[in-house]
């Protein structure tokens, strides 16, 4: 193939064959998520399944609202808060991201080092091999590559849903626990619950989905494919999800196993595989977090260099974008580095990254609202009723949640 | 004349006041007559008014420092709506993509500057480097500080008015005359770069601004992904007015990666010979050497003499993709042979073009790959081959041009995106 895309060069190049949404979905399941669903289903059992199908929902729209606004104005997230709001509140939003993304590649590194370990590869030497391979990959225009390799390894995520079943839960309790909210007022759970919000509804996703649907050339005239793509997406999110809670929640919770490394998290597909669970659930853990160290970091310099308009891509030479390059590798070899830190707890790491991202989306969400309800810019295409309500209550219940961890900690 | 060149930045949200100290808000947008040398500032707009209708005319402002002060009272003020051949700064370009028409860039606007001159105040330049960011972050003092002290001044990137072409975005297109000129003065192929780097809007506003024949040029170097958003964007009936003009081998490249109703709907606006020459080309993949082909070569019947094939030549050469090579083709339009024009020329004007042109020629089928012409070309060192069908007819023929970019991409190295050039720009 001729060309290169325009800015988020390479890194859309397999969306020509499959959806935003889809893609967004795939990558929203990376490795710190199934350590968050892993620890939710060990330590409180099928307690906090009701949030699935409410997530799904608020994903759902969230991500409907960030399609929209890529379709109907051909502008990046980004752009459209650099342009709308100006220099001031797009540097702390960047800031929001950067922080978001570092947090979540830290928690991938961790990933990274704890399906090693699993294969009883110590992180010192496995952690800096891998990011260097990804950084090489990614550069060397490998991406591609990873992205294939990725995708077709998502499949994996299917061995959840195979294990649940074999676990034989209780199915009738499965289902009301999915349906009936219960709230327990315990630091644990809200922490929980932050953290299973933030890993389904991540900062970087709004920019990524949206960065795609504009680099595809979608149009206002696209809306009704989009949408069913970005729903579908999310279905599939809520599946794994799902699957992995409840697996956990049928084999851990009651045998009391708290996750606190990855093998323990591994033993929830005991059930499906025997002895070959950990090996099996190694894999899977380092597919989804090798290529999430690769997407995201990327992702925040796309986003970065977008906003201040500085060039990137990976198309340029090093000279041209050094931003770019510069940012890119700086958050993978940070991250790397910070998980080389002897005897660093990597699920409990991976956890909080999440809930960091759910402290943090507010500030996207609320520069979302106020944009896709400007009627100069969408036009007819502004958000309704429903929309508004949901992602605002989101918003709230984010910063309630926020404010109450706050409250509990001091 | 003193030049001090103000920063925009540093002027919005600054109290204004009139003639007796009476606040009546603060600076919202400031507004410039569009000229291509002086876009002199024409007004201002408060916060607390409605964007765009109530400008208070730059007569009636007699001081900037240390806050804005009117030199009438509030009663006396006369607002009036801004006129279509104003811009207001803020809406219409602070924080929006412009493109520098002398660096061949497209950067973001960070600050704009203001400069006195003649009692009037003029837009004199815009900002597009780290210090404007840093200025409106309120961190400019401190960083210029700081990189004194490690003695690496901090470098101001600003482009004079001179240069800038703006467009404005999907909320404030601006569609100014100046801008469609400077754009113009870009070479077509650099024009196709910028492209991929601007938004929807953006690419609209600038195809639109350029005439048929340029816009068709700048399509062809653009890369494919941009060529399909640009058709996919612009209304039907220009967007055909541009395949028209575009050769029909690339017209059918580009064509080919629409979906099929699009492409079929293009097709039918096109006038019917241009637009049946392309569906011709259209029926042959593109990587083929039927899809890669020009259709613009010379045919010469094989009764022709030299004096003959001239005059031939003059007739179609204005239009033909290469005027080296001459193919003599029979009744049936099967290739004979092929002539070169130097041959041509030396020869006697009476002889026969049977006996000038060599039998013996290199061609390629419609249905074999591109690399297979592009292979054949490389090796015999010719400037163009002849495409030919299973019956031995000529259908059209390839250029060594039109296989350049096939042999870049595939040995891997593409061209590099700005290629230094030496340019000779019309100021």
């Amino acid at each position: 193939m001729r060309g290169v895309r325009r800015r988020w060069t390479a890194l859309m190049a397999f969306l020509a064959v499959a959806g935003p949404g889809i893609v967004t979905a795939a990558v929203d399941n990376d490795a710190n998520g199934i350590a968050t669903y892993a620890t939710a289903g060990a330590h409180v059992g099928y307690a906090l399944l009701w949030t699935l199908p409410l997530a799904a929902v608020a994903l759902i729209v969230v991500q409907e609202m960030t399609a929209r606004m890529g379709s109907v104005t051909g502008l990046g997230l980004a752009d459209l808060i650099r342009e709308q709001f100006g220099v001031r509140i797009t540097a702390a939003i960047m800031a929001v991201l950067v922080v978001a993304n570092w947090a979540n590649t830290i928690g991938n590194f961790a990933g990274v080092a704890g399906s090693l370990e699993i294969f009883r590869l110590p992180r010192l030497a496995g952690v800096p091999v891998v990011a260097a391979v990804v950084a090489l990959l990614v550069l060397r225009g490998g991406y591609r590559l990873i992205e294939r390799v990725f995708l077709g390894a998502s499949a994996l995520y299917v061995l959840y849903a195979i294990s649940a079943v074999l676990a034989r839960p209780d199915w009738s309790a499965v289902a009301r626990a999915a349906v009936v909210p219960t709230l327990r007022l315990e630091r644990q759970y809200l922490y929980l619950l932050m953290a299973l919000i933030g890993t389904t509804i991540a900062p970087w996703m709004q920019f990524y989905q949206q960065a795609a649907v504009v680099d595809k050339g979608l149009t206002a005239d696209d809306l009704r494919l989009e949408r069913a793509d970005t729903a579908l997406g999310a279905l599939v999110t809520a599946l794994v999800a799902g699957s992995i809670v409840v697996a956990t929640a049928a084999t851990l919770h009651p045998a009391g196993i708290a996750v606190t490394r990855a093998e323990d998290a591994a033993r929830a597909l005991a059930p499906l595989a025997g002895l070959y669970a950990s090996a099996l659930f190694a894999v899977g853990l380092l597919n989804a977090a090798v290529f999430s160290v690769a997407i995201i970091p990327l992702s925040t310099a796309y986003s970065v260099c977008e906003a201040f308009g500085w060039e990137a891509g990976l198309d340029r030479p090093l000279r041209q974008a050094p931003v770019f390059y510069g940012l890119f590798l700086t958050v993978l070899a940070t991250s790397a580095l910070v998980v080389l830190w002897p005897g660093l707890p990597l699920i409990p790491v991976m956890v909080f990254s999440q809930a960091l991202n759910g402290v943090l989306l507010p500030a996207v969400l609320l520069a979302m609202l106020r944009l896709i309800n400007d009627r100069r810019l969408l036009g007819e295409h502004v958000n309704g009723p429903v929309a508004n309500a949901v992602a605002g209550t989101v918003t709230a219940v984010l910063v309630v949640l926020t404010l109450a961890l706050l409250a509990w900690s001091l | 004349m003193h030049v001090t060149s103000l920063p925009f930045s540093q002027l919005l949200g600054r109290r204004v006041v009139d003639a007796r100290g009476y606040p009546l808000g603060r600076l919202a947008d400031l507004a410039a007559e569009v000229h291509p040398t002086r876009p002199r500032i024409t007004g201002l707009l408060l916060d607390v008014d409605r964007p765009r209708v109530a400008l208070i005319p730059w007569s009636a402002v007699a001081a900037l420092e240390p806050q804005v002060r009117l030199n009438v009272d509030r009663a006396a003020l006369q607002p009036r709506p801004l006129q279509p051949d104003e811009i207001p700064l803020r809406e219409g370009l602070l924080d929006k993509q412009v493109v520098d028409t002398h660096g061949l860039r497209v950067v973001k606007v960070n600050d704009l500057f203001l400069a006195r001159s003649d009692g009037d105040l003029l837009l004199s330049g815009v900002d597009v480097g780290l210090t404007g960011l840093l200025r409106r972050l309120g961190l400019e003092r401190p960083v210029r500080w700081v990189c004194a002290r490690l003695r690496r001044p901090l470098a101001d990137h600003a482009l004079p008015w001179t240069y800038v072409a703006a467009l404005g975005g999907p909320v404030t297109p601006l569609k100014l005359s100046i801008s469609r000129e400077r754009l113009q003065a870009i070479h077509p192929a650099d024009l196709a770069d910028l492209l991929s780097e601007m938004d929807r809007e953006e690419r609209v506003e600038v195809m639109s601004a350029l005439r048929d024949d340029v816009a068709a040029e700048v399509l062809e170097a653009a890369e494919p992904e941009v060529q399909t958003h640009i058709l996919r964007s612009l209304p039907a009936d220009r967007a055909s007015d541009i395949l028209e003009e575009m050769e029909p081998d690339e017209a059918a490249d580009v064509l080919g990666e629409l979906p099929r109703e699009t492409a079929t709907d293009l097709l039918d606006r096109m006038e019917p010979a241009a637009g049946a020459e392309v569906s011709r080309l259209l029926a042959y993949p593109p990587d083929s050497a039927g899809g890669r082909m020009t259709l613009n070569f010379i045919a010469v019947p094989a009764e022709f003499t030299a004096e003959q094939t001239i005059a031939r030549l003059r007739e179609l050469a204005p239009d033909a993709e290469t005027i080296y090579y001459l193919y003599v083709v029979d009744d049936a339009r099967r290739l004979l042979g092929v002539l070169s024009l130097r041959r041509l020329l030396i020869a006697d004007p009476q002889t026969p073009v049977t006996r000038l042109m060599g039998p013996d020629v290199v061609a390629v089928r419609a249905d074999q790959s591109d690399e297979a012409a592009a292979g054949l070309l490389a090796k015999y060192d010719l400037l163009a081959i002849p495409v030919l069908d299973a019956e031995d007819r000529l259908l059209g023929i390839i250029t060594v041009d039109d296989v350049v970019d096939v042999l870049a991409d595939r040995l891997g190295g593409r061209l590099p995106r700005r290629l230094e050039r030496i340019r000779r720009r019309r100021e």
